[in-house]
C-alpha cells in the first residue's frame, strides 16, 4: 500500500480554496528494472485502493499539480497524489494500427508539462499545444479542458487519442474512439487492460473531472518540434483589431508577416487604461521549422515584477482599504505592472516548451475565464468593459485567447471557433465583488457562454444546463455506461453534486 | 533613647524600601519580558509570513510538506530536516532529491529571536520532494 499522509485540509496551488479530506496517498511506482512491469504494479495499486473506497463508501481522487482555481480536483474523501507517476513510453509501430499517426507517447498521469516538453525535447517531438503555464500534470490539465491559443488546433484534451483508466474493475480500461482506434489489441494487453471503443464515452471521459475513474495514462499524438517565432506588439483597440477577432481574419492588422496565419494569437488589455487612444499588447506566434542555430530564449527572461508573495499582500493591502480610496491605487499599480511585465518585442524564437516556460507562480491568484463563440468577441469584451466601468476596479488584467473548439462532451471551449476571455488578478475582495457581477452580467445578456473549468466560477445545474444544453444528459449517460452506481459515487465530489453531474 | 534607638531601624527601613522596589521592578521586568516573549511566539501564529527560499527551475514538487523548526543557542542545538528515500511518512523522498525548500518567518518568529538575542530562533520549514523524471523506454 502506498504511504498514507493524514492531513485533514487540502489547499490548491493558487491558495483560492480549502477542502476537508481523509488523507493524501502518495502513490509511487516504486523500484525496479522494468517500467511496464512498475506501471502495471501502479495501476494494480489504484485498482485497490478503488476498491476499497467503495466497499469503505468513501470518496476518492486523484490529483496532480492542484492548478485549479476551482474545488473541480477536489473531493472530501480520499486524494491520491500522483506527482511521481512519471513514465513516459514511446508507443512503437507494432503494437499500433496502420494509419495511426506517428509519434504516439504513452504518458502516465503524473507527468507535467514541463516534464513532457523535456522529454519529447529529446525524442524530436512537441505538444501540439499546450495552455499558458507548465506546472499541471497532463491529466489534470486535460481533465479540466486546458486551452492555449492555438487558433487552428484546439485545447490540450484534443491531442489525446486513447485514455487508460482505473476504474476497480478486475482490469483496466483502455478507451478509445471507435471512429478512430490507433493502438492494436496487443497493447491493451500489455497494460492488463480491457479495449473499450466508443465515441460517446472517449468524447465524456476526455473532459471528465476525474469522475470516470483515475486515469492512469494519456496516448498522446505529438507533432514533429518547431519553433515558434513570437512577437508582442501594441495595437490600438479599434474596429479592425475587433473584426479580426470577430472574423479570426487577420489581413486588416498591421502584423509583422502580412498574409501569414498566425499560430497563435493573443490580447491583453488593461481595464484601468482606456480612453480614445486605448491599445492592446497583441501576442502573436508563427510556427516555425525546427533548427538548430537560434537564440534561445533567456532563463527567467520575463520573470520580472511580481513575486507570489507580493500578490498575496497586494491582495490583503486592496481588501484594507476603503472601496472609494483603493481605486486610484488598484489602477496604478495594475498598470505598472503590466508595463513593466509587457514589453513589446520581436521574432524570438523558442520550442513551445521554452516560449510557455517554466511558472513559478504561488500564492494567492484570481482567475475566471469565460469562453465565447469568437464571432461574439466584440460584444463580450463590451460587454465586460462595461461591468467594469461601472463595478470596478478589477485588481487585474482581460486577456483574450482563440482557439478552435473541442469535441470533448463537455469541453468548455465548445463553439467552433471559441474566444476566452481570462481575468487573472490578485485574489481578495476586490476580485470576488467584480467576479459577483460580471457572472451574472453575462447570464442576462444572449451572449452564448461557458466557464473555465479550472477557475472561478458560480456554476449552478441550471446554468450547466443551459450552457451545455444535451451535452449534460450525454455526458451523464456516457458516465453510467462506464460505472456502476457504488463506483460513480467514488468518483462523485462535492463540486459535481453542487453542478448537477452526479445523477 | 527611643528616639535614638529608632533612628538606626528607620534608617534600615528607608534602605530596605528601595531595594523592595528593586527586587519588584527586576520580577516586573522578566515578567514582562516572558509575557512580551509569549504574546511574540503567539502572534507567530497568526501574523503573515515572509520567506526565503531555493527552488529548482525545472521539474516539480510532489506534495509541500511543513514542520516548525526550533534552532537554540545560535545554532549549536537543533539540526537540519533530513529527508530520502529510505524515510517513512513526510520526511520520504522517493527521488532522494528536493524540487523547493522555503524557510517561513514572520514578525512574531523575528520577535522571539530578537528578544532572546537568537538563543531561540523559531521558523517554519517548508519542502517538496522532487518529482522523479524517467524514461520508461519503447511499449511495442
Amino acid at each position: 500500500m502506498p504511504d498514507l499522509d493524514k492531513r485533514s485540509h487540502w489547499e490548491n496551488l493558487h491558495q483560492s480554496f480549502r477542502q476537508k479530506i481523509n488523507g493524501v496517498y502518495l502513490l509511487s511506482n516504486g523500484s525496479g528494472s522494468n517500467p511496464l512491469r512498475r506501471y502495471n504494479r501502479t495501476t494494480g495499486t489504484v485498482q485497490t485502493l478503488i476498491r476499497g473506497a467503495r466497499r469503505r463508501r468513501v470518496r476518492l481522487r486523484a490529483v496532480g499539480s492542484g492548478w485549479s482555481f476551482s474545488p473541480v480536483a477536489a473531493t472530501d474523501g480520499f486524494l491520491l497524489n500522483t506527482k511521481q507517476l512519471t513514465l513516459p513510453f514511446s508507443v512503437k509501430k507494432t503494437v499500433t494500427r496502420k494509419g495511426s499517426p506517428a509519434g504516439l507517447f504513452l504518458f502516465q498521469c503524473g507527468m507535467t508539462i514541463s516534464a513532457i516538453g523535456r522529454y519529447l525535447r529529446k525524442k524530436r517531438r512537441s505538444l501540439k499545444t499546450t495552455g499558458a503555464s507548465n506546472g499541471q500534470t497532463l491529466a489534470g490539465a486535460v481533465s479540466t479542458g486546458t486551452h492555449g491559443a492555438a487558433l487552428d488546433f484546439g485545447s490540450m484534451q484534443d491531442f489525446v487519442v486513447a485514455i487508460h483508466l482505473a476504474t476497480g474493475q478486475a482490469r483496466s480500461v483502455w478507451l478509445e474512439r471507435a471512429s478512430y482506434p490507433v493502438v492494436k489489441a496487443s497493447l491493451a494487453k500489455k497494460l492488463d487492460a480491457d479495449l473499450v471503443r466508443d465515441d460517446a464515452l472517449f468524447d465524456a471521459a476526455l473532459v471528465g473531472f476525474g469522475s470516470f475513474g483515475v486515469t492512469l495514462g494519456l496516448l498522446v499524438a505529438t507533432a514533429p518540434r518547431f519553433l515558434l517565432e513570437t512577437h508582442r506588439l501594441r495595437q490600438p483597440l479599434n474596429d479592425d483589431l475587433m473584426e479580426a477577432m470577430n472574423t479570426q481574419s487577420f489581413t486588416g492588422l498591421d502584423l509583422p508577416r502580412p498574409g501569414v496565419r498566425p499560430h497563435h494569437f493573443e490580447l491583453l488589455i488593461n481595464p484601468h487604461d482606456l480612453g480614445g487612444d486605448t491599445e492592446a499588447m497583441v501576442t502573436v506566434m508563427y510556427k516555425q521549422p525546427y533548427r538548430d542555430d537560434y537564440d534561445r530564449p533567456a532563463l527567467g527572461e520575463d520573470d520580472v515584477g511580481l513575486g507570489d508573495d507580493a500578490l498575496a499582500f497586494l491582495s490583503r493591502f486592496f481588501d484594507l482599504l476603503p472601496f472609494g480610496a483603493s481605486g486610484p491605487v488598484i489602477r496604478r499599480v495594475v498598470t505598472s505592472i503590466l508595463a513593466s511585465q509587457y514589453k513589446a518585442f520581436a521574432a524570438q524564437l523558442g520550442t513551445q516548451a521554452e516560449v510557455f516556460a517554466a511558472t513559478s507562480s504561488r500564492g494567492k491568484l484570481a482567475s475566471s475565464g469565460i469562453a465565447v463563440p469568437a464571432e461574439r468577441t466584440s460584444d463580450a469584451l463590451d460587454l465586460l468593459l462595461r461591468t467594469h466601468k461601472r463595478y470596478g476596479p478589477f485588481p487585474g488584467a482581460i486577456g483574450m485567447r482563440f482557439v478552435k473548439g473541442t469535441r470533448a462532451t463537455l469541453g468548455f471551449t465548445r463553439y467552433p471557433q471559441t474566444c476566452v476571455l481570462e481575468l487573472d488578478g490578485v485574489y481578495g475582495d476586490r476580485a470576488r465583488r467584480f467576479y459577483g457581477k460580471l457572472w451574472p452580467a453575462f447570464e442576462r445578456s444572449d451572449i452564448p457562454h461557458t466557464y473555465h473549468w479550472g477557475k472561478l466560477h458560480r456554476l449552478t445545474p441550471r446554468r450547466v444546463a443551459n450552457m451545455y444544453g444535451n451535452a449534460v444528459e450525454d455526458w451523464i449517460a456516457a458516465r453510467k455506461s462506464l460505472l456502476g452506481t457504488a463506483t460513480r459515487e467514488v468518483f462523485s465530489s462535492p463540486f459535481l453534486e453542487s453542478i448537477g453531474l452526479t445523477r | 533613647m527611643v528616639t535614638s534607638a529608632s533612628t538606626p531601624h528607620a534608617d534600615e527601613g528607608e534602605h530596605r524600601a528601595p531595594s523592595s522596589r528593586r527586587g519588584k521592578r527586576w520580577l516586573y521586568w522578566v515578567g514582562g519580558y516572558v509575557v512580551a516573549l509569549a504574546l511574540s511566539w503567539g502572534l507567530s501564529f497568526f501574523l503573515p509570513s515572509w520567506h526565503y527560499g531555493v527552488r529548482a527551475w525545472e521539474g516539480s514538487g510532489v506534495i509541500t510538506q511543513r514542520e516548525s523548526k526550533h534552532v537554540f543557542l545560535w545554532g549549536s542545538i537543533g539540526g537540519p530536516v533530513h529527508v530520502s528515500s529510505e524515510q517513512e511518512g513526510k520526511y520520504r523522498c522517493e527521488s532522494n532529491a528536493l524540487h523547493e525548500v522555503r524557510v517561513n518567518t514572520n514578525l512574531g518568529h523575528a520577535l522571539v529571536a530578537a528578544l532572546t538575542l537568537g538563543i531561540w530562533a523559531p521558523a517554519e520549514i517548508e519542502w517538496q520532494c522532487a518529482a522523479p523524471e524517467e524514461d520508461g523506454g519503447d511499449l511495442g
